[in-house]
């Protein structure tokens, strides 16, 4: 039984959240989206999602870790799911409520599976079983009760599946047979004699009805049978009585261990899958809180696609607590995207929104924005500037470069690259010549390069290019920034003489 | 900026890679760090004093890292 509520054809992979990564082996996956974490703030859209939950947090990661797999069927899945989630929140809220149950501290001991010899492994599992069964009962009738209401594939096969697995007449059986194996009326086996007056060829046996009812026991009349009284004190005796026990526990401890793991599986995957959700729920919640709005966005399957309409920082949005400025941009069939202008003109806050919306857009989640359309990359990789490291290890220069190096081992074609302020930690003319090399190696290999950049050298060789586009950043004619950007060339002035006047108020 | 600086007669050690600073006035001297004269990837790490000359070496060291573009194009995995 598969619960398919993230992909329409496999389970969600949670391994970077049941193993938290040791230091020394680190998943790449998980160290990938590490790296541009930082420089896009998704941090912050995680906790926004998380609630103050850790769990949630880290599906979250693990959710954006996994999201350039995804193919434009899988975003659409998500979406469509997530659409049905959005109309019923409550309703989802209490599946995962209840999927989380066997998860929960209070209660986990009642579905925690262990014991090295066999009475144990069937007595933890026995009682696993059962707390399951209950849970999936509640689970099947809450998710009954709602199925009309849901549309979306996912859910409708989700629900089919709990009613075809789940029917009542399967889960009374499995009670019943549960309550046989708590062995509360004693442990019934069978042996032969064997050679030398051993007993070989142990079976556990089905309870006979005489033994379960003891008005039964006492109208039938039995078979001849013989009684052996253990004395309390007598060690050897008990050992010797509890191996005979084990010797017919072991027969179905193995398998009866293996179904709880198995049910448990379920709910696992259940309650890390709803978490998704659940997470995206949050963070639609905390949005309308502060008058966001939220559109799904279009996973295009023609390449090289990009256009957004008030594409807005939903970082910064949560940040601040209300609406940010936000962005046009016809990028379709445009690999390289240079942002020039002036300072503090939001340019830093575009190249973060153009990572948001992608990686949200991989995950099956909404943007901020009225629109937005965009292929999925193979990837998104960031290369910021950084302050230079304390240990002087090296010059900041060439740490860009070891830190492009360190993309370059990592990048397949068709990925996303966001520059920002790159290889200016030299002269122009040698850093635009560096940057122009890099960026030319990347857009031959059907890389998306977003650039912000103050060197117009390095602006200005791509002028010709019938793949660039070029925003800017403006400023009014009072000097005032409005932070949104337009189509127009690079000027080879940043207004830096604006804010040196604003910060300093003398004439230069 | 550093006309005001230099306005004030205070002493300042600028490190940049605008040139053009470093011939701003008379009271200005320019200092270069130098690479060995053979293998530009190589710095000597000594500073003297010298006339900027406008070169910093940058490819030089994008070679050495591998994010030149005859290398960078055939490091992208397909």
């Amino acid at each position: 039984m598969k619960t398919f509520l993230m992909h329409p054809d496999r389970d969600f992979d949670t391994t970077s959240v049941d193993q938290p990564p040791r230091p020394e082996r680190t998943s790449p996956p998980k160290r990938e989206v590490i790296q541009f974490a930082q420089d896009i703030e998704l941090a912050v859209l995680w906790n926004a999602a998380a609630d103050g939950d850790r769990f949630l947090y880290d599906i979250m990661a693990a959710v954006c870790a996994g999201a350039w797999a995804n193919d434009t069927a899988t975003i659409r899945y998500r979406q469509d799911m997530l659409k049905d989630c959005l109309a019923h929140p409550a309703a989802v809220r209490q599946f995962y409520a209840i999927a989380t149950e066997p998860f929960d501290g209070r209660r986990n001991w009642d579905f925690s599976l262990y014991g090295h010899d066999a009475a144990a492994r069937v007595g933890s599992a026995v009682r696993t079983l059962q707390c399951c069964l209950d849970v999936l009962r509640r689970l099947r009738r809450a998710c009954g009760a709602n199925a009309g209401r849901f549309w979306s594939p996912g859910f409708q096969q989700f629900f089919a599946t709990l009613e075809r697995d789940l029917d009542d007449a399967y889960l009374e059986a499995a009670a019943a047979d549960l309550n046989n194996l708590t062995f509360r009326k004693g442990l019934l086996l069978s042996a032969q004699v064997g050679d030398g007056g051993k007993g070989v060829g142990t079976m556990l046996r089905k309870p006979q009805p005489r033994d379960l009812s003891w008005f039964q026991a006492v109208l039938a009349p039995g078979v001849q049978s013989y009684t052996l009284q253990l004395h309390p004190r007598d060690e050897a005796g008990a050992r010797a009585f509890s191996e005979l026990q084990a010797r017919g526990l072991n027969l179905i401890s193995d398998a009866l261990y293996q179904s709880a793991e198995h049910v448990l599986g379920f709910l696992k995957a259940l309650r890390a899958e709803l978490a998704f959700y659940i997470g995206c729920l949050n963070l639609a919640d905390q949005l309308a809180g502060i008058g966001e709005a939220i559109v799904f966005p279009e996973a295009a399957d023609a390449p090289g696609r990009f256009r957004c309409q008030n594409l807005r920082d939903v970082c910064l949005s949560l940040t601040m607590g209300r609406k940010a400025v936000g962005n046009d941009v016809d990028a379709d069939g445009k690999k390289l995207i240079i942002i020039t202008g002036a300072n503090r003109g939001g340019k830093s806050t575009f190249l973060r929104s153009v990572g948001l919306a992608q990686i949200m857009l991989q995950c099956g989640m909404f943007v901020t924005a009225d629109a937005f359309t965009s292929t999925p990359r193979s990837g998104l990789f960031t290369h910021y500037k950084r302050e230079e490291d304390r240990n002087m290890r090296s010059g900041k220069f060439d740490k860009e470069l070891v830190r492009m190096s360190a993309i370059a081992d990592r990048i397949h074609r068709h990925a996303m690259v966001l520059f920002n302020e790159s290889f200016a930690a030299t002269n122009e003319q040698e850093g635009s010549e560096v940057a122009r090399q890099i960026v030319s190696a990347l857009l031959e290999n059907d890389v998306t390069v977003f650039f912000v950049s103050h060197m117009y050298e390095f602006a200005r060789s791509f002028l010709d290019s019938g793949e660039a586009l070029f925003l800017r950043a403006d400023r009014g004619e009072d000097g005032a920034r409005n932070f949104r950007l337009r189509e127009a060339r690079p000027l080879s002035t940043s207004f830096g003489t604006d804010l040196y006047l604003k910060i300093f108020g003398v004439a230069a | 900026m550093i006309e005001q600086v230099l306005a004030a007669d205070a002493i300042g050690v600028c490190v940049t890679f605008i040139d053009a600073l470093s011939t701003l006035g008379d009271k200005t001297v320019s200092m270069m760090s130098t690479v060995m004269p053979d293998d530009p990837a190589r710095r000597t790490f000594e500073i003297i004093r010298k006339a900027a000359d406008g070169l910093a070496y940058a490819l030089s060291l994008a070679e050495k890292r591998g994010v030149t573009y005859a290398r960078l194009r055939t490091r992208v995995q397909p």
